[in-house]
């Protein structure tokens, strides 16, 4: 059987050559440490914070005339709340490592997903608004 | 031996540390609060097991500080903790929304 040839040719990337060399964990500054935190705290407060206005949409708005108009708008939220608790223990996992073995840190998805949630949110709100109510 | 303006940062940032998790306390706090509010009716029993609760969960923050006061280390099932807290409120959230039926 034929094998396949090397999908790309010349060095490796910066991040395969830091997944193949077998780096040594260390400590690293406790300033960055602290800093990562936050980061987790702070994510993890925005996804409090969505879950929160999440019932608060189901259950403090007026009735709408869409059916399932309110669970529309709060229910999405609620669920991107949880996506961004998940996500936060990831990203903080996955800096933690990278900072441990002086890699660079992984790029985060999660800006996008919570900008993506909160327009498409803000976007059925504004039709809602429009078409839903007297 | 570190540099005096180092040691400083260290100090402020671990405060900074604190004070984002106290901040987070609250918010946990408010974030049941709010699910406790459209939870049951508040009367009678069910209003003293409100305040049960909240109280129960700014109680339950004490050694969630108090781990987190100390030097950073291989903490990571706090944070794994805290994550499940908060997905298993969006869950709660969404039975919430689902089962009861407001005005």
């Amino acid at each position: 059987m034929a094998t396949d040839p090397p999908a790309t040719e010349g060095p490796p990337a910066t991040e395969d050559l830091a997944a193949e060399a077998p780096s040594v964990a260390r400590e690293p500054d406790v300033r960055f440490t602290y800093a990562n935190e936050r980061t987790f705290l702070a994510w993890n407060r925005t996804a409090l914070a969505l879950i929160a206005t999440g019932v608060a949409a189901t259950q403090l708005l007026p009735k709408l005339h869409v059916a399932w108009g309110r669970r529309l708008l709060g229910l999405p939220l609620i669920a991107l709340g949880a996506i961004v608790a998940a996500q936060s223990f990831r990203q903080w996992r996955d800096n933690e490592q990278a900072m441990r073995h002086a890699r660079a840190l992984p790029r985060s998805l999660m800006p996008l997903i919570l900008t993506a949630g909160i327009v498409i949110v803000g976007a059925v709100a504004v039709v809602l608004a429009a078409f839903g109510t007297d | 031996v570190p540099a005096p303006d180092e040691v400083v940062g260290r100090g402020l940032a671990h405060e900074r540390t604190i004070l984002a998790w106290n901040r987070t306390g609250l918010a946990v706090a408010v974030c049941v609060a709010v699910l406790v509010r459209h939870a049951w009716p508040l009367q009678g029993v069910g209003r003293d097991l409100a305040v049960a609760m909240i109280a129960a969960v700014v109680l339950l923050w004490v050694p969630v500080v108090a781990t987190a006061s100390r030097r950073p280390g291989r903490r990571s099932l706090v944070f794994f903790l805290m994550t499940v807290a908060t997905v298993g409120l969006a869950v709660v959230g969404c039975l919430v929304a689902f089962l009861t039926n407001p005005r």
